[in-house]
């Protein structure tokens, strides 16, 4: 009787941390959409989309005249891309980076875990509106706020919020912090992630700019730790190695 | 010590496209990516940190005394997916270096892969 008793206590235990941890997974706002896993960008690194961006308005122009990047047509070695200094990278350049990220479905939350400098974006899916005070209060400055809605399995996001201190991929096209980046993100088969990215920003660009990016699903993998540190460039090893291979 | 490497080869190839993905997030301008270079090399040192682990080994280019050459790798992480740990490779082991060379011929390149004597290959980027 007592073992039957301790059984049954087990048993209702079990289930009560059961449901429990299904509903830390269940997502009312997520009909059919399965995003999770860690995915790696399968394409190039040098931009998000195939297609030239739009004209730049003059402030954009000027900007972009005094970058210098790393790849592209305007690549240099002394660069000055942000990230080498270990700014963040914004959006949607920081999915452009060939580490993975993995994608966690929480209560009325998407979350996308990036390896690179382990950097958590949080997509909200509460059905929550944009907050009025983002451009006032300074709380999200470089990966943005973004906000989320379900259509059909495609998870549509909006993000703002942004500083204009990040470039919007690594060839150095710039961008104000007026930018609205759009994504229409979407598991085409288990092992592909597609995502469809629009740039609104009228303060630098004279019409949206489109690209897609697109993830494989790393099955076995796990994320790991890739901190940018600040200042520190290397070893002086390796900054001697830089002076011998750069020289030019 | 010093160790003569015999040639295995020295060979441009005119190719446009890189068969092996790259990422060195200061990017590879300093490399000539039209041109492959494959040395048999006898490590000298692994150095392996971030932001670039380096490899330097000797090796002969061409008829003249073997020469310290550096490779370039990626950060640690992308290297350990690869396959790499800070003991893969250990002063005096003997391995076959491929990579792109930099411009500037200073006896330095951006690394594609290793082949190691037991013929395993490890490259410079995701598998």
């Amino acid at each position: 009787m007592k073992l039957f008793a301790h059984v049954l206590i087990g048993t209702l235990l079990l289930k009560v941390l059961s449901a429990s941890a299904v509903s830390a997974q269940t997502d009312d706002d997520r009909p059919s959409g399965d995003l999770s896993g860690v995915w790696l960008l399968d394409g190039g690194t040098a931009t998000f989309s195939a297609e030239p961006p739009p004209p730049m308005t003059e402030w954009a122009a000027e900007r972009f005249a005094a970058n210098r990047p790393t790849v592209g047509p305007n690549a240099v070695l002394d660069a000055n891309d942000p990230t080498l200094a270990c700014l963040p990278p914004g959006v949607p350049y920081v999915l452009t980076i060939p580490t993975p990220f993995e994608i966690i479905h929480v209560d009325g939350q998407v979350l996308q875990i990036f390896e690179y400098d382990h950097s958590l974006r949080r997509i909200h899916t509460d059905g929550r509106a944009r907050p009025d005070d983002l451009e006032l209060t300074g709380m999200h400055q470089w990966l943005g706020y973004s906000i989320g809605r379900w259509d059909g399995d495609t998870l549509v996001i909006e993000t703002r919020g942004f500083n204009d201190r990040t470039w919007l991929d690594r060839s150095g096209r710039p961008h104000s912090e007026e930018l609205l980046v759009t994504e229409r993100l979407r598991r085409v088969d288990s092992e592909t992630l597609v995502d469809d990215i629009t740039i609104h920003d009228p303060k630098a660009y004279t019409a949206p700019w489109r690209g897609r990016l697109v993830f494989k699903l790393e099955k076995d993998w796990e994320i790991f730790e890739h901190i940018c540190v600040s200042g520190d460039n290397g070893s002086a090893d390796y900054n001697q190695y830089k002076e011998r291979a750069w020289q030019q | 010590m010093k160790i003569k490497a015999p040639i295995l080869a020295a060979v441009a190839i005119a190719s446009a496209i890189a068969a092996t993905p790259l990422f060195a997030h200061h990017g590879a301008v300093a490399y000539d990516r039209e041109s492959t270079l494959s040395l048999d090399a006898t490590i000298v040192a692994f150095d392996w940190e971030n932001p670039h682990a380096l490899i330097r080994f000797e090796a002969n280019q061409s008829e003249s005394a073997a020469q310290e050459w550096i490779a370039e790798t990626a950060g640690l992480v992308i290297l350990t997916r690869a396959g790499w740990n800070r003991e893969t490779l250990e002063p005096g082991d003997r391995c076959t270096v491929v990579g792109y060379p930099a411009k500037n011929g200073s006896h330095t390149m951006i690394l594609q892969r290793v082949v190691l004597a037991d013929g395993r290959e490890l490259g410079n980027y995701i598998p």
